[in-house]
């Protein structure tokens, strides 16, 4: 594996002159999550690791959304999960505000906790189905002890008002309530603790059509109103080229190409982001019928042995002999348009 | 070399025939893979298997008095029961020898390894004089305990002699006695399960076919009832009604059937009838309450509402699709039911005064007959071990998506 | 703040009229509608009234085993006068005195001797000694059945309660720390427990036992002092019931814990338990708060499913002389005496009482638990 020093990343990735004057709220740099494979009949040993998440590097500017896309398994939930410190990360350093966090511990840990919240994919998993909604939105107030009891049910009922809901339900239970509206009771107890930086996992993808539309403006709305930041994670292109204003893509634990949206969707450099793009329907007729799509052939490898060289070489269309041999570095080819691929320079 | 010449290529194929042989046969069971897992799971009972002798070793000797205290009644002098001691190694510590006096006659030093000159007497009687052998022997004094002289005799598959007054003075060996108890309770045991899977899953699968009908209700009730009704009462009633009452069958074993084994007779179905009905009546409660879950839950799968959708008759799409994948659950239990029975025929074989496996390990634990106590115990663990490992053969045998891992 | 006008607000308020439905209140809505599994509720309470108060329904102690002292009984004595002067003549006396039953007119001379003889008796042969005549009979050292029954249920129901509530605690505990912090903790303790899956659970309890009666019964004859003493006393006191507790407990934990482990882990990785902790929820109120409430169903239903068992065994025990201390009563040694006192042939009220007594609480028991399953357990309903 080729492994690029943190320094010279962290130099890089992601951020152009352009956009220096721009607050950077989170700088993930190099970050790695491998999760151990064990095996023994008495004692287990690692005999293996899967590489979810090797070597990602970027950063999110304040008020800003990037969405993170790639096909399922290629490390992108991981990714969000690491950079929230539910998973510790196997190396790599994630710095919110400046501060380094995956060496944090304890109450330093859980005050950071309040800066930075998560949007669950699945909205019948995420939500403890003993505990009344009231319970669940003002969790995060019991464990951070804010407020009294009084003030607490005060500000669930403004939270629920906030995502739309009405404050009557509190003492209902997350069973008597529909997808959509479970999404908005999750997407409430991560705002209790008035965080700055959400990372929403898929939170649309397990509704229906009709009401996914309804929670990305809802998410939008939010944004205007509270001046959060996303890391938006999601498999749906076309929503991600309306929702963020940056995109990353992601390919078997590693990013292949970060962009301004509209100049991603226009023109994709890395082979694999240009096989993903021509897999999305166009609304346009015209250009419809001129878009041919790209097969990759083969399936992706498995994270446990990534192939040497460009993890994309097994599947790519374009690869090269200098393919199978050497890691692609992150490199900015046109401004703020960072692409890892020998055959793109 | 010329003999060699001659049979290679006849040993070749023999070889490959046996590598054929023994391919298909790995095949059969499942492939490598099982194999490797069953070489797994046999290596880790190992140690399991150690630490269950070490616990049974400890307790059974905890309890108070030992096997020579009394004959019947009467206590036997002490110098008696230091003797008798002394022959079967009794009087050793009982985990780690550190003595390093009193034990050794010929006034050796303790040590922890080393040459031990050791005496026997050889010759007398017709081969002339009696003379003594000098013997130089690698001993490890520390582990001359009771304990490790135990398990270093089992792993050659000595069990020892049984220390019960009635066996001891005949000689006869731990492994004799099992060997001619065990077949009892196996007979017993087998034909319970049987019985319990002949009534259990035609009963579940009526209930399950016949779901929410009075039949459903009715099988359920035997079925609860069958779980409530404990052997100690199930087996008194059964004499009364069967042997006393109506007078069918002995209400004991008359004619000493079980003592000089099983042999095809009516007499012997008679006297088996009662214990295989008292322990397979609440076996096939369970059986049948495992049957109908398991069927209506396949019933309620795709494939079966696929097959019903074809316009497959009813009987065909219950015998010939669901039952098959219902059975799955059922067979798994198989192997805990058989290690299960036959470690727990005790009440059975006391109800019915049967010579089992059970009623040896209940009169040892009483005449403190630690060698018995040990092998009885070994083997039901040996038992409930494999039944354990059965069940995931079975699983994966039966439910080609489960993999070893 | 305002509300977000994407998404306007969802309003259900004809909806409301509907009760919350707290998972809890869902269960017991559930579970009043299994008519045998109610049925079955009220049984056990009943017997566990009876048995609480025992002393009441039977007036007097029995026989004491350990001082030989004569028995005070009785309960239902047919004719209560024992005060009177006469000596007593016992049920349906043919003379005509005392109080008889209305049914003794129902009778033929064959019938009456065997009523006189199965359920009347004398303290001595002595004709003038007074006679005591028993509802559901006696044996033949004049001890009353049916007090013994009510007597018995007090050790069934405890070994029952006792052994599911130690058989849960520890269980649980042993689960839960082993599925939460998994690795290498939970890789030792799941070692034990695959090492304690391998022990012949009655092998192992048989042989407690007679190390325990043992123990009790030398101990009779010494006097010993601190806590072993204090541990002997009280199990002298309870019967020999405490040692039994901890004979049919020391196995009893491990299918419990295995149970508790699958479950921590099914919703260990659960997204609820993750939002938990990316609130910063510390991993006590992860446990107490999102765990538990989720688990307890599925273990208490399988723990009320074991209760019989623990009565099974403890009968069992009893029936062979390993369980409780001679003179308490139990319903396992009750019937052990059918074999002793003829049961087989005559006297069937010796096995027929004690195992009605056996059969109605499990079954009661096994009823409870397939309700509690369908209520606590949705995804075993109906199995």
């Amino acid at each position: 594996m080729n492994q690029v020093a943190p320094d010279t990343l962290s130099e890089h990735a992601g951020a152009t002159s352009s956009e220096t004057g721009r607050e950077i709220i989170l700088e993930v740099t190099d970050l790695k999550k491998y999760f151990p494979i064990k095996s023994g009949v008495l004692f287990q040993r690692e005999v293996a690791a899967v590489k979810a998440v090797d070597g990602v590097s970027f950063k999110i500017f304040q008020g800003e959304t990037l969405g993170l896309v790639g096909e399922s398994g290629c490390g992108k939930s991981t990714t969000g999960r690491t950079i929230l410190q539910l998973y510790r990360a196997t190396s790599g350093s994630v710095k919110f505000r400046g501060q380094e966090i995956t060496s944090l511990k304890g109450t330093s840990m859980r005050k950071m906790r309040r800066e930075m919240q998560m949007v669950f994919q699945d909205p019948y998993a995420s939500l403890n189905p003993r505990m009344s909604v009231g319970r669940i939105v003002g969790e995060p107030l019991v464990v951070h002890n804010i407020g009294t009891k009084k003030e607490r049910e005060e500000r669930v009922a403004e939270l629920l008002k906030l995502v739309g809901l009405n404050p009557y339900f509190v003492n209902r239970y997350p069973h008597e309530f529909s997808g959509g509206q479970r999404q908005r009771i999750g997407l409430a107890r991560s705002l209790a603790l008035n965080p700055s930086f959400i990372v929403a996992d898929e939170p649309i993808s397990a509704l229906d059509v009709s009401i996914q539309a309804q929670v990305v403006n809802l998410l939008e709305q939010l944004q205007d109103d509270l001046g959060l930041t996303y890391l938006f994670i999601a498999h749906d292109l076309s929503m991600v080229r309306h929702l963020c204003d940056r995109v990353a893509v992601m390919y078997l634990g590693k990013i292949v190409e970060i962009a301004e949206s509209e100049e991603l969707y226009t023109n994709p450099l890395h082979p694999y982001t240009q096989a993903l793009l021509s897999a999305v329907p166009v609304p346009d007729p015209v250009v419809e019928e001129q878009r041919q799509r790209i097969i990759l052939k083969g399936d992706v490898p498995s994270p446990i042995n990534p192939p040497i060289g460009c993890n994309f070489n097994t599947r790519c269309p374009v690869a090269v002999d200098v393919c199978h041999e050497e890691d692609p570095k992150l490199e900015e080819v046109l401004p703020s348009h960072w692409v890892a691929c020998h055959r793109v320079v | 070399m010329a003999v060699s010449e001659t049979t290679n290529p006849n040993s070749q194929n023999v070889f490959m025939i046996i590598r054929k042989t023994l391919s298909r046969a790995v095949d059969m069971i499942g492939g490598t893979s099982m194999l490797i897992f069953l070489f797994r799971r046999i290596l880790a009972a190992i140690p399991v298997l150690l630490a269950i002798t070490l616990v049974t070793f400890v307790l059974s000797h905890l309890l108070p008095g030992g096997p020579f205290n009394a004959v019947g009644q009467r206590r036997m002098p002490e110098y008696l029961i230091q003797q008798l001691e002394e022959k079967f190694g009794l009087n050793k510590p009982l985990l780690v020898n550190t003595w390093n006096d009193g034990y050794f006659p010929d006034g050796d030093d303790w040590r922890i390894i080393g040459y031990r000159t050791e005496v026997h007497t050889e010759g007398g009687g017709a081969r002339g004089d009696i003379h003594q052998v000098e013997n130089e022997v690698l001993r490890i004094d520390l582990l001359d305990s009771q304990f490790f002289n135990y398990v270093w005799d089992a792993l050659h598959l000595d069990f020892g002699p049984s220390l019960n007054v009635a066996l001891r003075d005949q000689n006869v060996q731990v492994s004799e006695e099992i060997s001619k108890r065990l077949p009892v309770s196996i007979q017993v045991g087998v034909f319970a399960v049987l019985l319990g899977f002949v009534i259990g899953i035609p009963l579940g699968v009526l209930a399950a076919v016949y779901h929410n009908t009075l039949i459903d209700y009715g099988a359920m009730f035997f079925a609860v009832m069958g779980q409530s009704v404990p052997n100690i009462v199930l087996g008194p009633i059964l004499i009364i009604i069967f042997a006393v009452e109506l007078g069918w069958v002995p209400v004991i074993d008359q004619q000493n059937q079980w003592r000089e084994g099983p042999e095809l007779s009516l007499y012997y179905l008679k006297i088996l009838a009662l214990p295989v009905l008292a322990l397979g009546t609440g076996m096939s409660a369970g059986i049948a309450r495992l049957t109908r879950a398991s069927l209506l839950q396949v019933l309620h799968e795709d494939y079966v509402r696929t097959a019903r959708a074809k316009g497959l008759r009813e009987r065909v799409v219950i015998y010939v699709h669901a039952l098959k994948n219902a059975m799955i659950p059922v067979a798994t239990i198989v192997g805990p039911l058989l290690a299960a029975v036959l470690t727990g025929t005790f009440v059975v074989e006391l109800i019915f005064t049967i010579p089992g496996l059970g009623k040896v390990f209940v009169d040892s634990v009483a005449a403190r007959d630690y060698t018995m106590i040990m092998g009885v115990s070994l083997l039901y663990s040996i038992f409930l071990i494999a039944g354990n490992i059965l069940v995931d053969i079975m699983y994966t045998w039966l439910d080609p998506r489960i993999r070893f891992d | 703040m305002a509300v977000a006008e994407g998404a306007e607000p969802i309003s259900l308020e004809e909806e409301s009229i509907h009760k919350s439905a707290n998972p809890w209140a869902d269960a017991w809505h559930m579970f009043r509608r299994n008519k045998a599994s109610v049925i079955s509720l009220i049984t056990i309470i009943v017997i566990v009234f009876v048995a609480i108060t025992a002393t009441f329904w039977t007036k007097a102690g029995l026989i004491d085993a350990r001082t030989g002292a004569k028995a005070r009984h009785t309960i239902n004595p047919v004719n209560q006068t024992a005060q009177d002067a006469y000596p007593d003549p016992g049920i349906c006396a043919r003379d005509g005195q005392g109080q008889n039953p209305y049914w003794c007119g129902w009778l033929d001379d064959e019938s009456l001797a065997v009523v006189q003889d199965r359920y009347c008796f004398r303290a001595a042969p002595d004709v003038n000694q007074k006679q005591w005549c028993y509802v559901l009979g006696g044996d033949s050292q004049g001890k009353d059945w049916l007090s013994q029954t009510i007597y018995g249920a007090q050790v069934s129901l405890s070994v029952g309660f006792v052994g599911a509530t130690m058989a849960l605690l520890v269980g649980l505990v042993y689960g839960v720390i082993s599925g939460y912090y998994g690795g290498r903790v939970d890789n030792i303790m799941m070692r034990i427990v695959d090492f304690m899956y391998g022990i012949p659970y009655l092998v192992l309890v048989i042989l407690l036992q007679v190390f325990f009666t043992e123990i009790a019964r030398e101990y009779q004859d010494s006097e010993r002092g601190g806590f072993v003493g204090f541990v002997l006393d009280l199990n002298q006191d309870m019967g020999g019931l405490l040692f039994l507790f901890f004979a049919l407990g020391v196995l009893s934990w491990i299918g419990m814990a295995r149970l508790a482990r699958g479950q921590v882990l099914s919703y260990r990785e659960k997204e609820f338990v993750e939002a938990a902790r990316a609130v910063g929820a510390k991993d006590r109120r992860i446990i107490f708060v999102h765990l538990l409430p989720n688990i307890m169903g599925p273990l208490i239903v399988a723990e009320t499913q074991q209760i019989p068992g623990y009565i099974f065994t403890e009968a069992f025990l009893s029936f062979i002389g390993l369980g409780v201390q001679p003179g308490t009563p139990s319903w396992g040694a009750m019937i052990s005496e059918v074999r002793t006192r003829g049961g087989f042939f005559s006297n069937r009220h010796i096995l027929l009482v004690p195992s009605l007594a056996l059969v109605i609480t499990t079954l009661s028991f096994n009823f409870l638990g397939d309700g509690l399953r369908d209520a606590l357990d949705p995804r075993l309903r109906g199995t």
